[in-house]
């Protein structure tokens, strides 16, 4: 993932992590503004995979792309998944999945970044 | 009691989520490069089973699920000790890494600290504890 779209998710994961925790910290159940909020995280992940898959088209060579193409798969999951937990369990313990959730957001933005970037030179590949 | 409620089911989802890691590694690894590591590559594959077992078995309550989810959560906890020491002390065992190598330290020690987590809550929330109050 590029740079840009890196920071963009990483931070949008980030507010999400932190806005899911004042309110969890409150001891409340997940609004409906909090999954308006996730929906939105989870829209610019999606716009930075979709960077990928056009960058990959492009016939951009990460050093794995097995790997890559696992993380662009396994990444949109994660923020369904919280919201679900988020919706099903009414109390600040599912708020708390939505925290969980935009932190692995974030970490995974990073990690993309990472995995991203093409393979050395001297591999030879 | 059909389900578990309150911060089993944040403990279920966190498992859920460690199942969606390490099941994507190992089908990575094992697909692209089983010859090179074998051993961690299975491991990697077992973790991934324990962690979906553990994520299932948090969820419910009834006595077979409860047992299943001990066992789980023991045999992580006893893998990730044993794994993160061995891949300290004979790196060579391990030419890639696991989910478990070095205490967990791929994945925030997440792997160290969750079967921990997972054996306080089971111990804190036992069924028969909970239905005579």
């Amino acid at each position: 993932m590029t740079t840009r779209w890196t920071l963009a998710v990483a931070v949008a994961g980030l507010l999400l992590a932190g806005a899911a925790a004042v309110v969890a910290l409150a001891r409340r159940a997940s609004a409906r503004w909090l999954l308006a909020v996730t929906t939105a995280v989870e829209v610019v992940l999606l716009a930075a995979v979709g960077a990928c898959v056009v960058g990959l088209l492009d016939g951009h060579r990460p050093a794995s792309i097995a790997t890559l193409i696992g993380y662009l798969i396994g990444t949109p999951l994660v923020l369904p998944f919280a919201a679900a937990v988020a919706v099903e369990e009414r109390t600040h313990w599912g708020t708390a999945a939505l925290v969980a959730g935009g932190l692995v957001v974030a970490v995974l933005a990073a990690r993309l970044h990472q995995v991203w970037q093409p393979a050395v030179s001297a591999a030879g590949l | 009691m059909p389900a578990a409620h309150g911060s089993g089911r944040l403990i279920a989802a966190l498992y859920a989520l460690f199942a969606l890691a390490a099941t994507g590694r190992a089908v990575v690894q094992i697909a692209t490069r089983f010859s090179e590591a074998p051993l961690a590559y299975l491991l990697t594959a077992i973790a991934a089973i324990l962690y979906l077992v553990a994520a299932w078995a948090l969820t419910s309550t009834s006595p077979v699920a409860r047992r299943l989810a001990w066992t789980a959560c023991s045999i992580e906890l006893a893998g990730v000790l044993c794994v993160g020491t061995l891949s300290l002390l004979t790196p060579a065992l391990f030419p890639d890494d696991t989910v478990w190598s070095r205490y967990g330290s791929g994945y925030g020690y997440v792997p160290s600290v969750l079967p921990v987590v997972g054996l306080i809550w089971l111990a804190l929330h036992r069924p028969q504890e909970l239905s005579t109050g």
